[in-house]
């Protein structure tokens, strides 16, 4: 294990390096310099010069680019040109809020898609087929900010069981910050959990399909056991792909649910950089992202080699 | 082959004693787009305790799904619609509830598949996929742990008790038919449903695992229902036989009835179209012309009315019932002497067949395609597979190679390397004494002319959305010769060579049957008029009666046009039927070479009289003691 871990290290490595690279080209690529607008309106050719020289724009590329990986790796993201202080601070003040929806959207994905999946599996009459895949093409088609102020209106307006917006640490009080996660956290959710249903629901079918399952039930396995021992491990590895995938779905999706909840994560922030061409915070932002794609793509394959023995040992 | 064990003895049908499994008016359909496939037509039998019974058939015939359909293993489209399967003559297995179907299953009938690469569980070990074999039928942890050991090592795997933490993939294909057969037999039942168990292995594996079944039904007193389509397999291991065809039984008799003095015409012309190892050198195969009753639209009278030399106007228009012979023997034919009409017939066509074209003189001819030391070589991360190992062979004008060998032998790689898909490590290919180890362009142009290849999967090897005209067009076209009239003139001409109509040509290859197809490929194959045709077990994946034809066809085609051919095959009756010489490979080397007849008769190395006694024959036991 430890030894498929380090073969796998170095490729990781890579893809993260590059795309450092990439990410810083693509932002000096984009029209509009912050220099312009740091310098307010109107400015002088000569101030505009000067700000440029003191943010090191005027610097080749490359050694702008080797400053920057330099001091990243050291964790050091620079400053921002327009909120001022360092990077780090900012962006490490909201991750952790982004990363409680986005985890709490995981696990209401991953529980809800596995049990619509083995329902979608198993459930044989027509009425009970009908309803589960109504529910998954709504959850899939409707977008996350109507969804979103749907449940605001029911439950935060009309029946008033949970609140409308804002945050609450659920590490302070878990029970307040619950209430304050739930909403913005299954409608993140609700999208993600019907794709990996589908995903459920045709691994289980397929496994039952093959012919170990035969050799299973000629050997009197009783049908639940059918389902949970032998078909649905097999389902699984596919699964796992999907949700790698995901991840960088509910990520995506954290941004917008996060106005609509007035969540104050990363995509509230990430908004306002943008917008206002905060270099170090973008670069910041999106490494960030790269990571988290480049993290969770290792943990799938390592979460494929702990489910089939076929890759670790292979 | 000499068989040291004793043949389970088909018991006496004592009255008292009720049979452990009584089939009557079995039938199962199966949905499909054109309505319902009526696969299994009124099987009637009785499985005694102890008793072996073999089921053959070609494919189509219904064995399989008569064995899925005894405990209602059935896949999801298909359905029993008639009959009953007593167990014990108590339990009615067709309209049993799903519990006590759960308890029969395993416990008193266990079932061996033919692909014991897909028939477990990949994520399972070994061990679990024994406890779950238990457990489903509530034997306690602890002796569950114990036995698991016992049980693989019943089945003759080496250290137990490590094996059971492997999983499926660090077993061989052999060895997982044994954990198959260790996980069928773990609760002990009283029935061993085994349906081609042996079809995906290798001649030599082949036999240790029906030596195993034998070996386990007998100490453990298990009944066994074998499927089979290999009439070897049934001679060797069966006492009696059920003979299917369209979906009905044709023939029911003992082991040594059946095949000895066959009654029925189905039987009679499948046995003559096997291959034997024993025959008189040069003896023509007889295929069975036609093809297998379409069971859509099954037909009113005799299923092998179509095919059937002796079928009179009462065949196609009234179903024979199952006549009963002295002795106990059933047959399903409105003709009572049968044989005896059919050897009339026989002998005027066998005078009439061609023997097998003598090999001219070629003692001062130069080989067309010579081998020397040649070597391959795959190298990955982590190993190196030699898979040829100086390696050397001539192949002379108008003669037949024969490869034989198992898997992994590298027959395969030998051919890839012959036709340029690998390159060789070592060694030199000459082809017309010219060197093309290293082919250069013209060199490329002439071999892809010269030297084609029939392939082994005619479902495969076709596009599916071309027509035939345009398949065996093809390395006309890609080559550049003709005019597309010539072209065609020289299809519809190829097509007629290979025993098709011309007319063929407008359609689709989802329109013929295996062997017709395979006939395309081979049309195909003959359109450059090459010099060389590589086989590459081109007659494995077709059933006896139609492999039949398919070999004698290579064999007129090669007479007739003075083609040099290698035929690479596993299966050393079929080689020898085709080919003056062989050659034995093993492990990357070829380990013995001679010509056809000698070798079978007198093979020197030791690894060929392994492989020639693993074949089994096709004689019953008691006929081949009074030879
Ligand atoms: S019943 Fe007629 S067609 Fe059928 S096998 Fe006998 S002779 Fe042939």
């Amino acid at each position: 294990m430890t030894g498929y871990l380090l073969r796998r290290l170095p490729s990781a490595f890579g893809v993260l390096l590059l795309a450092s690279f990439a990410i810083f080209l693509v932002l000096r690529a984009v029209p509009g310099d912050p220099a312009e607008t740091l310098a307010g309106s109107d400015p002088s050719p000569a101030a505009v010069d000067a700000i440029r020289h003191d943010l090191g724009l005027d610097r080749p590329l490359l050694a702008q680019y080797a400053s920057w990986l330099g001091h990243a790796v050291r964790g050091d993201f620079g400053r921002s040109y327009l909120i001022g202080g360092s990077v780090s601070d900012l962006l490490g003040q909201r991750i952790g809020n982004t990363v409680e929806l986005t985890l709490g959207a995981l696990v209401f994905s991953v529980t809800l898609g596995l049990v619509l999946g083995v329902l979608g599996a198993t459930v044989k009459n027509r009425f009970g087929q009908t309803l589960l895949s109504a529910f998954n093409s709504v959850s899939l088609v409707v977008p996350g900010y109507v969804t979103g102020f749907v449940f605001v209106f029911l439950f935060a307006v009309t029946w008033q069981v949970l609140p409308a917006g804002g945050h609450e640490s659920i590490l302070a009080d878990p029970q307040i910050g619950f209430q304050y996660v739930l909403m913005p956290a299954l409608v993140l959710a609700l999208p993600v959990s019907a794709i990996l249903s589908r995903y459920v629901k045709d691994g289980i079918e397929q496994a039952l399909s093959e012919d170990y399952a035969r050799t299973a039930k000629s050997l009197g396995v009783p049908p639940r056991r059918l389902l949970w021992r032998h078909a649905l491990p097999n389902a699984l590895p596919p699964v796992l792909t999907a949700l790698g995938m995901q991840i960088g779905v509910l990520l995506g999706g954290a941004v917008v649910i996060e106005a609509v909840f007035a969540w104050p994560g990363l995509g509230t922030l990430a908004e306002q950089a943008v917008t206002r061409r905060d270099y170090p915070v973008v670069q910041a932002l999106l490494l960030f992202l790269v990571a988290v794609f480049v993290v969770v793509q290792l943990l799938t394959d390592i979460a494929y080699a702990l489910l089939d023995p076929r890759v670790r040992l292979g | 082959m000499t068989v040291s064990v004793e043949k389970p003895v088909a018991p006496a049908a004592a009255p008292t004693t009720t049979p452990l499994l009584s089939v009557r008016g079995l039938h199962v359909a199966f949905d499909s787009e054109r309505g319902p496939v009526h696969a299994v037509r009124g099987v009637d039998f009785d499985l005694a305790r102890g008793e072996t019974l073999a089921i053959v058939g070609e494919s189509g015939s219904g064995k399989s799904t008569t064995a899925l359909a005894l405990n209602r293993m059935l896949p999801a489209a298909g359905r029993i619609t008639a009959g009953s399967v007593l167990l014990d003559g108590a339990l009615d297995l067709v309209t049993a509830s799903e519990a006590e179907l759960r308890e029969v299953r395993g416990a008193r009938i266990g079932m061996v598949f033919q692909d014991p690469m897909t028939s477990l569980n990949p994520l399972l070990t070994v061990g679990r996929h024994l406890d779950e074999a238990m457990r489903a039928h509530g034997v306690d942890r602890r002796r569950r742990t114990a036995r698991a050991a016992e049980l693989l090592d019943l089945v003759g795997i080496a250290e137990p008790a490590k094996r059971l933490h492997d999983h499926p993939h660090q077993f061989s294909g052999g060895m997982r038919q044994r954990v198959m057969i260790a996980l069928a037999l773990a609760n002990e039942p009283d029935v061993l449903l085994a349906d081609e168990p042996t079809t995906a292995l290798d001649p030599t594996v082949q036999d240790q695992i029906l030596t195993l079944v034998e070996d386990l039904g007998r100490t453990l007193g298990t009944a066994t229902v074998l499927i089979t389509h290999n009439m070897g397999v049934v001679a060797r291991s069966a006492a009696r036989v059920l003979v299917l065809y369209g979906g009905r039984v044709v023939e029911q008799a003992s082991t040594a009835e059946a095949l000895g003095t066959p009654e029925h015409p189905y039987t009679i012309g499948l046995l003559r179209a096997v291959p034997r190892l024993d025959a008189p050198y040069g003896t023509r195969l007889e295929g069975i012309p036609g093809t297998p009753p379409d069971l859509a639209a099954p037909p009113v009278g005799c299923a092998f009315a179509d095919r059937c030399p002796l079928a009179g106007d009462r065949c196609r228009t009234e179903q024979p019932p199952l006549r009963t012979l002295p002795g106990g023997r059933t047959v399903a034919c409105w003709v009572e002497d049968a044989p005896a009409v059919l050897t009339a017939a026989g002998s005027r066509s066998a005078a009439a067949a061609k023997p097998k074209a003598p090999l001219a003189e070629v003692a001062d001819a130069a080989p067309v395609l010579a081998v020397s030391s040649l070597g391959k070589v795959f190298r990955s991360r982590r190993n190196r597979v030699v898979a040829l190992d100086d390696v050397s062979l001539e192949l002379f004008r108008g003669e037949t190679l024969g490869v034989v060998g198992e898997s992994g032998s590298g027959k395969s790689t030998l051919v890839r390397t012959l036709v340029g898909v690998h390159s060789a490590t070592s060694g030199r290919i000459l082809f017309e004494g010219r060197d093309i180890t290293r082919p250069g362009r013209a060199d490329q142009r002439a071999l892809r002319r010269s030297v084609q290849m029939v392939f082994q999967d005619p479902y495969a090897s076709l596009n599916p959305r071309l027509t035939v005209g345009a398949i065996v067009a093809d390395p006309l076209v890609s080559q550049g010769i003709g005019t597309p009239a010539e072209r065609r003139r020289r299809v519809g001409e190829l097509l007629e060579r290979v025993g098709l109509d011309a007319s063929a040509a407008d359609r689709l290859p989802r329109d013929f049957s295996g062997g017709q197809r395979q006939r395309i490929g081979i049309a195909r194959a003959l359109a450059p008029e090459p010099s060389v045709l590589i086989c590459d077990e081109p007659v494995s994946a077709l059933d006896v009666s139609v492999q039949a034809q398919v070999v004698n066809l290579l064999a007129d085609l090669q007479a007739e046009l003075g083609l040099s051919m290698v035929f690479i095959a596993h299966d050393l009756a079929v080689v020898r039927q085709v080919s003056h010489r062989i050659a034995v490979m093993r492990a990357g080397r070829v380990v013995e070479t001679g010509p056809a007849e000698e070798l079978c008769a007198h093979p020197r190395h030791p690894y060929t009289q392994a492989l020639l006694a693993a074949v089994p024959s096709p004689t019953p036991v008691s006929a081949r003691a009074a030879a």
